[in-house]
């Protein structure tokens, strides 16, 4: 605990119900001059940090996410597991990352939830039974934050674990979709994802076909949601595009 | 979408599908999933033709170093950081001729040092810290060390330094 900062109330919840705020623009198109289905343009290197087995860089405009991936490796007597390697993984906001909010110092709940979202989304990627006692350890800084960037740090974990690599059964992609009114857009950025009603963040392996992790956030209804995950898994698609195009320069 | 990989180096990327199981052999790199060969890793393909009825053989090699780790089985080199009555700590530095990135911890418990007399075996007097050992890895072991042994005749000490900074010479 961070005993010399005054800190708000750890748990505080919006309410589900919001009033949706409609978009700026009179005609319904977003404000940034976006399509309601396209994607930011997205910039992806590996290889960016020479001490670590892997790391990839991924920056969607203003959404600036950076992933070290450290071994497999002996792991600690607590993590260990005799069949397969433990992948842990430390999500962090750089305390400059968010607009108008400084994150602090230790990971809050927020980011431990990340944490193990990005575990989740990457553990079936990976051949984790060939390394037994080891663990592989992720470690993700978003440095700027303008939306998307949990579907930009799975998309950068897996490239890292890739140029380290490890024995992977696929790439992982991921990207969001939110709802603002009656509206579903793709990739939403972080004034967007403010006002959004409800919203789905899909990561999948492309080649194999094959979804690893899906959340969905607030309130939406059964045909929202599923447009919002074609639409998610389409971008996936294209994301995995990009990434292999990365990866073999 | 689907190349033909028959003496062609083609650079590839986990989950890219490379063959079916009907014409080609998984290597090394490589996964098999509903009848087709995958790649598992980033890296450069190599077809090898073993013999010439047989099914070309299908590897992805990495360019960079491939990530090893100790196995049951294989031959380590290790450097003693410890010793004790009952067994001796080493850092395991490269599993067969290649170099770890990080270095794993073994014991080398007294049981293990040799074949015969075990149970007279004094580790003070067949180990010191800073030896650099040849070992064979006999199992996981426990949560903080592979177990190895230094008990066949290719196994052992195979650079030690004196108290005064000499190379010593092996004896047996």
């Amino acid at each position: 605990m961070d005993k010399y900062r005054a800190s708000g109330p750890e748990g505080t919840v919006r309410p589900i119900m919001k009033v949706p705020r409609p978009l700026p623009s009179s005609e319904g198109a977003r404000p940034s001059g976006r399509g309601m289905d396209q994607f930011r343009h997205m910039f992806l290197k590996t290889g960016v940090i020479t001490q670590a087995s892997g790391s990839a860089y991924v920056e969607m405009e203003r959404t600036k996410v950076i992933c070290g991936v450290y071994g497999p490796r002996l792991a600690a007597q607590k993590h260990q597991s005799f069949e397969k390697a433990v992948l842990t993984c430390d999500y962090k906001y750089a305390t400059f990352a968010r607009k108008g909010k400084r994150a602090g110092y230790i990971p809050d709940q927020n980011e431990k939830d990340v944490s193990m979202t990005l575990v989740q989304a990457l553990e079936s990627s990976i051949f984790l039974d060939k390394f037994p006692k080891n663990v592989i350890e992720l470690y993700v800084l978003v440095m700027q934050d303008d939306g998307g960037a949990v579907g930009a740090a799975i998309t950068c974990a897996s490239l890292a674990l890739a140029s380290a690599g490890i024995e992977m059964v696929d790439l992982v992609s991921a990207c969001s979709a939110s709802q603002i009114g009656k509206q579903i857009i793709v990739d939403p950025d972080v004034d967007e994802e403010r006002n959004q009603t409800g919203g789905v963040t899909v990561a999948r392996m492309s080649s194999l076909g094959q979804v690893t992790h899906v959340m969905q956030t607030g309130m939406m209804d059964l045909r929202a949601t599923s447009q919002a995950l074609e639409l998610c898994v389409d971008g996936c698609d294209k994301i995995y595009h990009l990434m292999r195009k990365a990866l073999i320069e | 979408h689907h190349t033909s990989f028959d003496m062609e180096v083609v650079c590839v990327i986990p989950g890219q599908r490379l063959g079916s199981t009907t014409e080609y052999e998984a290597g090394p790199g490589t996964y098999v999933h509903n009848n087709f060969i995958y790649s598992s890793l980033v890296g450069l393909t190599h077809p090898s033709k073993p013999q010439p009825g047989q099914k070309t053989i299908l590897t992805v090699t990495k360019d960079t170093e491939p990530t090893i780790i100790p196995e049951i089985g294989s031959v380590t080199i290790c450097k003693v950081t410890k010793v004790n009555p009952r067994f001796a700590s080493v850092n395991i530095l490269c599993v067969g001729t290649k170099p770890l990135r990080e270095t794993f911890q073994g014991i080398i418990r007294v049981q293990d040092v040799r074949a015969t007399e075990i149970d007279k075996v004094e580790i003070y007097k067949s180990f010191r810290p800073g030896d650099i050992l040849r070992t064979e890895v006999i199992s996981l072991g426990d949560a903080r060390s592979y177990y190895l042994t230094t008990s066949k005749n290719e196994l052992g000490v195979i650079f030690a330094q004196s108290v005064a900074g000499a190379t010593m010479v092996p004896i047996s």
